[in-house]
């Protein structure tokens, strides 16, 4: 199913009709031209609308918020560093998921830009999708460092080689914007029972983590069909990140250590 | 000064002594399964539609080279099992179908065609499986590195198909 939805300050009430049947918001937009001309193409039910205005930043984020100011007040995204560190406006731009905040603009302007929420996820209102299942699965890896002996808390740091600390290198940055578990089909088809990159990444992070004593509890956490094994490898995690991560060898590195690592089996006995 | 040093060790004691019964007084507000349990009835209930996905999403060679490995293994399974059916369903044995095959006058095109189009899946499977099992071990995730190996599938895959069917 494919919902359009667009309603603009000075169109007609036909158009007003069709929003109760929307939701995923599409917009369609012509490149912007970075110091000059903004030409705005809007396509829907077969009317087409040009603006033409001066002067818009060249990235899409820049793009979308001209045209929630001056075209269509209505238009609902989120956003926040403007800088690609905040991982809010992460949306599916051209078929693949990106920052709209580090996008920039075709100059070609006779190139239309699709921009869709991120792919199979409940939406919200527009570009905004309910983010809670993530979030949701981010919290049930237990994202923080966990100690055998918790009596040293607070007394002083905990050491770390620089070595151990390079481990982290290309992990620690993910943003948790989402566009990796959204690009990757098996998370479209089993969202509910498989964690995605972006949280398993996250596990992974923390099983490595030299100063973490759980890496046992945090494998066998994953022992089940579902919420590692769903992985196969289809690679569009590590293609559309917009920070240049890797979830995909993460997960492998994952697969690598829940087959040789000897768990302890922490429940029983 | 001296009052104020004394106070403020004061209540830095007394805060690490109490630090460890509120650790646990207050538990977490919901756990990750509460949140997963109210996320599926609010937007079932809420009856949210649900952004695109395949109709969408930009098609690549990896993502495209993934889907068809699913493909061939499955269209590779049922083969061999419908032939294992056929043997032990059909009256005739084996010899007697590879006459039946030879009496019917084939053109040479089209049996090349046929070795070919049997041998395509099996190739391409069996060296992207290979490149699976690389994958697995840990080897030649980067980007450049995964559509290089995929090429090299890809390329594998159409020289030993012609081979195969040029036998």
């Amino acid at each position: 199913k494919m919902f359009a939805c667009i309603s603009f300050t000075r169109s007609a009430v036909a158009f007003r009709n069709c929003r109760t049947l929307v939701v995923s918001c599409v917009y369609e937009f012509a490149s912007v031209s970075i110091l000059c001309v903004c030409k705005v193409i809007i396509k829907y039910h077969k009317i087409l609308m040009t603006f033409s205005h001066p002067r818009c930043g060249p990235m899409v984020l820049d793009a979308l918020i001209k045209i929630k100011n001056e075209m269509d007040l209505t238009l609902t995204f989120r956003r926040s560093c403007r800088e690609g560190i905040c991982g809010s406006c992460a949306m599916n731009i051209n078929g693949g998921n990106t920052l709209a905040c580090l996008n920039k603009i075709d100059t070609n302007t006779s190139k239309v830009m699709k921009i869709y929420p991120l792919p199979r996820m409940y939406v919200v209102k527009d570009l905004v999708p309910d983010m809670s299942n993530f979030f949701a699965q981010y919290k049930s890896i237990e994202p923080y460092l966990k100690k055998k002996d918790e009596s040293k808390q607070g007394k002083e740091q905990y050491l770390q080689s620089i070595e151990d600390r390079q481990k982290l290198d290309g992990l620690y940055e993910c943003l948790l914007c989402a566009c990796c578990s959204t690009s990757c089909p098996s998370y479209w088809w089993n969202g509910d029972k498989y964690l995605g990159p972006a949280v398993l990444t996250q596990a992974y992070r923390w099983m490595i983590d030299s100063r973490d004593d759980f890496i046992e509890e945090r494998l066998s956490k994953l022992q089940d069909p579902f919420s590692l094994y769903r992985c196969h490898t289809i690679m569009n995690c590590t293609k559309t990140c917009p920070k240049g991560l890797n979830p995909g060898k993460a997960i492998a590195e994952i697969k690598k250590m829940m087959a040789t690592y000897k768990e302890k089996r922490s429940s029983a006995i | 000064m001296l009052l104020t040093t004394v106070a403020r060790q004061g209540l830095c004691s007394s805060r690490l002594q109490f630090g460890v019964l509120y650790r646990h007084a207050v538990p977490m507000g919901t756990t990750a399964k509460e949140e997963m349990n109210k996320f599926w009835t609010k937007n079932t209930r809420l009856n949210r539609p649900v952004s695109p996905h395949v109709s969408i999403y930009k098609w690549s060679v990896p993502m495209m080279m993934s889907i068809s490995h699913r493909g061939t293994g499955v269209a590779l399974s049922s083969g061999i099992s419908a032939f294992a059916l056929a043997a032990l369903v059909l009256p005739e044995s084996y010899p007697y179908y590879l006459d039946l095959i030879h009496s019917m006058s084939f053109g040479p095109q089209f049996l090349a065609f046929s070795k070919f189009a049997l041998a395509f899946p099996v190739a391409y499977h069996t060296f992207n499986g290979i490149r699976h099992l690389i994958w697995d071990l840990g080897k030649g995730f980067r980007i450049p590195e995964v559509y290089r190996s995929g090429y090299i599938v890809i390329a594998l895959t159409v020289v030993t198909s012609i081979g195969l069917a040029a036998m």
